[in-house]
């Protein structure tokens, strides 16, 4: 237990003894959020009929850009750290010592579905005071969120088990979430699509992530959110559990 | 009789068809200081980090304090210390930080001040590793390969990038550890670190060890003795040289004559004479002592057979 902790309050220490970490988990999606905000609420009439009383578009664009924010930072900080961490070594002397590769993986786990809990509820509380968006978030919403940092920090880890280089990981996990978030119906309707993209809609975790959260958030259709909240912890297990068996940090 | 903390036992190591180490035997007992000495690519990193139960073996055993790494791999690690080749630690933790995060891995281990003392760490306590320089990411690999109070320390090529002074840092740390009765491994492909630091060198050579024994022994065996040298001889000088001292080489304008053992001073008076008699010139004349790298050189070179010339 000491092992985990240690390396959790470390990894912690770590990230923000670098301060540009500070803008890049704290300001920068504040600023997002605030500027979406104020460019999107005012976009009333493209409100849907069934939206909660109170809410502006960017209320109701709320649950799917976070879903598309817990995709980019779960993927991209687990397979970033992995591959930078194998490459400068330090996993060959992590090795020699007595931590194992699982205490270290679920230290990390921990910290990054932290990192980005916190800092997506920093930018929607900044949002919150200072344009007044409604963010509705409640028990299930957050536990998607969890499920979902989880997901996509498990498919970081897939990507890093294959991908030896920071450029070509960053590429990958980018790309992906990307290609997730186009097919996610959150910008653009998925009707509009061609049929592979729509398939592509049905198997990404993105859009019942999204889903969910906008289901949980907005409608207030609770069972649909479950529904989605199972899926998405299913495919999280699947995916975590497929990128931590395959994560080994010897070569051999 | 002291026992055996490292016992290698005809360990075999295969990448696929390609074997990097070939069937080696070795020993070391408690408090020595023992180097790999070998090039690049000779299979020292291979061999260190099967002992340190990073990398699987093919064949054989080691057996690390009584342990076989294959069995007792949490064992062996709680009581070896590591510094890896091309070590890095965290970036963007300090000294201090990186140093305490290695010291909480274990159930026991060292006051992390008292280590960054030892080490004469203490004006960068409490600096970022990043900002640190090669020789004092070095010395923080070594201090962190300590916290647990290893008796047995591995440092996989320690000095190399260094530049002289940071190589002394370096070389009085391996030293203290002497001092403090640690068994040593040392992995190098500078002879005179290896000569400076070890008490006993294996030479290893694609995979095979080629030599072992004390420094001092390996230059007596494949040294291939003391040389004198008469350098930058002119043409004629050199003709008369080569036709009364038949033995010697010539090299460029450098007339080089072996000196036999214990019969050195004679060879040295005869060549002198010589030039004195025949009013020859030459810009100077010295004799170079054999060293590790001779007979690195002539073993691999040379392929020369056990027992030397
Ligand atoms: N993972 C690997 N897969 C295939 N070949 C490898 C692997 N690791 C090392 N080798 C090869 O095995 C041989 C021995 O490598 P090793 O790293 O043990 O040498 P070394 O003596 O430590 O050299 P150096 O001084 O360069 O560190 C080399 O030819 C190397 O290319
Ligand atoms: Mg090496």
């Amino acid at each position: 237990m000491s092992r985990i902790s240690t390396d959790l309050k470390y990894s912690f220490i770590e990230t923000f003894n670098d301060k540009t970490n500070i803008a890049i988990f704290f300001i920068f999606p504040t600023i997002l959020f605030l500027l979406l905000g104020n460019v999107l609420g005012g976009l009333g009439s493209q409100l849907p009929n069934n939206a909660a009383s109170g809410m502006n578009y960017f209320d109701f664009l709320l649950p799917g850009i976070l879903a598309i924010f817990i995709t980019m930072t779960g993927a991209q900080m687990a397979a970033g750290t992995i591959v930078n961490y194998r490459k400068s070594g330090v996993f060959r002397k992590l090795a020699t010592t007595p931590i194992s590769n699982m205490e270290w993986i679920a230290a990390r786990i921990v910290m990054w579905t932290i990192l980005t809990l916190l800092s997506l509820a920093v930018a929607i509380f900044a949002a919150w005071l200072i344009i007044g968006i409604h963010p509705n978030i409640n028990l299930i919403s957050l536990l998607l969120m969890v499920a979902g940092t989880a997901l996509f920090v498990g498919f970081g880890i897939l990507v890093a088990n294959f991908i030896k280089n920071e450029g070509a990981a960053f590429t990958v996990t980018m790309g992906t979430a990307f290609l997730l978030t186009l097919v996610s119906g959150t910008f653009i309707p998925v009707e509009t699509m061609p049929w592979f993209l729509q398939y592509l809609t049905k198997i990404s975790p993105l859009t019942y992530l999204s889903e969910g959260l906008r289901s949980s958030m907005i409608t207030g259709n609770t069972g649909n959110a479950v529904t989605d909240l199972l899926i998405v912890a299913g495919l999280g297990i699947l995916l975590f559990g497929v990128g931590v068996a395959l994560f080994d940090w010897k070569e051999d | 009789m002291t026992k055996n903390v490292i016992e290698v036992k005809s360990l075999v190591k295969k990448y696929g068809d390609f074997t990097a180490v070939d069937n080696i035997s070795f020993s070391i007992k408690k408090g020595e200081i023992f180097a790999f000495l070998g090039p690049n690519g000779a299979g020292k990193t291979t061999t260190v980090e099967i002992m340190e139960c990073l990398k699987s073996l093919t064949a054989g055993s080691v057996n690390i304090l009584g342990y076989d790494i294959k069995k007792d791999e949490m064992k062996v690690k709680q009581k070896i210390g590591v510094l890896p080749q091309d070590f890095n630690a965290f970036e963007w933790l300090t000294v201090y930080e990186n140093i305490d995060y290695f010291a909480q891995m274990y159930p026991k281990h060292l006051d992390v001040d008292s280590l960054v003392e030892m080490l004469s760490l203490e004006h960068k306590r409490d600096v970022l590793f990043k900002d640190l320089s090669g020789g004092l990411k070095q010395r923080v690999g070594i201090a962190i390969s300590l916290v647990n109070d290893p008796e047995i320390v591995f440092l996989d090529e320690p000095s190399t990038g260094l530049d002289p002074k940071a190589r002394r840092d370096v070389w009085d740390a391996v030293k203290k550890l002497k001092k403090q009765g640690k068994t040593v491994f040392l992995t190098t492909h500078y002879m005179d670190e290896a000569h400076y630091l070890a008490g006993r060198v294996c030479v290893l050579h694609n995979g095979h060890i080629i030599a072992e024994g004390t420094p001092e022994d390996l230059i007596n065996r494949y040294g291939g003795g003391n040389m004198l040298i008469i350098r930058e001889c002119d043409g004629h000088t050199r003709n008369e040289l080569i036709k009364s001292i038949p033995d010697c080489k010539v090299e460029g304008n450098d007339i080089l004559v072996e000196l036999e053992e214990g019969n050195g001073m004679k060879s040295m008076s005869d060549a002198i004479s010589i030039i004195n008699a025949n009013g020859l010139t030459c810009e100077e004349l010295y004799v170079k002592k054999a060293t590790l790298e001779d007979v690195f050189l002539n073993l691999t070179g040379d392929k020369l057979v056990e027992g030397g010339k």
